[in-house]
């Protein structure tokens, strides 16, 4: 059980790290993409996929620590 | 008036012509999106492997294997974003004033640089590669005056025609620098003769020929005429350009 809570520990601190890091991408692609450009698409996608990920994971954990 | 949200880079000004926006040409990063799937593969690969035996595995292993997998999409993911700002941000802008080139390098490092047009003395273009040939793409050379530092495009597609683009545009500000300065020579001129105490119309007849004169003289191939605003614009050459109206003497005469 200490594994796991430490794996959890290690990959909350993982999504915060990226969370701040996306929130800097996807600040430099509002302030410095022009309109009609790719910029918007691309900041859909990626936000869609990260979120996807991570409720996945988090989820999968949560299945395999208590069965539910 | 352009407003500070549709301004393309932070000095363009409001009459400012945008010509040309380039970005890198595709091939750059999708190279570069490759290399991080390819490099990250094998990982992918084992991880797959392990989830898809799971059946002897520990509750442990398989919170491992989950987040261990989790971490690398979403680095991927990161690494390409990483490469999309750093190559979508990148841009060169071509105006009827100046040559911007805005080069982001990841998310801390932005710099934009510019050229007046008037500064260059030359431009070309090199494709060299097999890809860059395939694909039309290459950089384009811009050497300029003085000892500032030369703007070199780099991996941008179609580099023959923006090469092309850039020398009629500096053709154009160059012509159009010559072009003021005779009109502030023809108003001083007249407004010393005028104040000489002689006729308008001597003044008007001598302004004619001196204005014909010139512009023959510094460029045969084409035609200098003033509009009613009181703005000198060059147009391609054509015989009755070279001669000023009747109506647009006035607004000269009246400055």
């Amino acid at each position: 059980m200490n594994i796991i809570i430490l794996l959890v520990v290690i990959y909350a601190l993982f999504v915060i790290t990226f969370l701040i890091y996306s929130l800097v991408g996807n600040y430099h692609l509002r302030r410095f993409g022009y309109a009609g450009d790719l910029t918007k698409p691309v900041i859909l996608i990626y936000t869609v996929i990260s979120t996807v990920v991570i409720i996945v994971t988090v989820l999968t954990i949560i299945y395999e620590v208590y069965g539910i | 008036m352009v407003e500070e949200k549709q301004k393309l880079f932070p000095s363009q000004e409001p009459e400012e012509k945008i010509f040309l926006l380039i970005r890198h040409h595709w091939f750059d990063y999708v190279a570069f999106a490759l290399v991080a799937v390819v490099t990250l593969a094998p990982v992918f690969a084992m991880v797959w492997y392990l989830i898809a035996n799971q059946a002897n595995l520990t509750q442990a292993t398989m919170v491992l294997l989950t987040v261990v997998s989790s971490i690398l999409v979403l680095s991927l993911l990161a690494v390409e974003l990483f490469g999309f700002i750093s190559h979508y941000l990148d841009v060169y802008i071509v105006t009827n004033q100046r040559l911007v080139d805005i080069s982001q390098n990841g998310l801390f490092k932005r710099d934009i640089s510019e050229l007046q047009m008037r500064q260059i003395q030359d431009v070309s273009a090199h494709v060299e590669g097999f890809f860059e040939t395939i694909l039309h793409f290459g950089d384009v050379y811009i050497q300029t005056a003085g000892e500032r530092e030369n703007f070199i495009f780099t991996n941008i597609p179609h580099p023959y025609t923006v090469s092309k683009q850039i020398i009629d545009l500096h053709e154009d500000a160059y012509n159009l620098e010559e072009n003021d300065e005779s009109s502030g020579e023809l108003k001083r001129y007249k407004e010393s003769e005028l104040e000489k105490g002689l006729d308008i119309e001597d003044v008007e007849t001598a302004a004619k020929k001196m204005v014909f004169n010139q512009t023959n003289s510094v460029r045969q191939a084409q035609g200098l005429y003033f509009s009613r605003e009181g703005s000198s614009t060059i147009s391609n050459s054509d015989e009755k350009k070279h001669k000023l109206e009747e109506g647009k003497e006035e607004k000269i005469s009246g400055e």
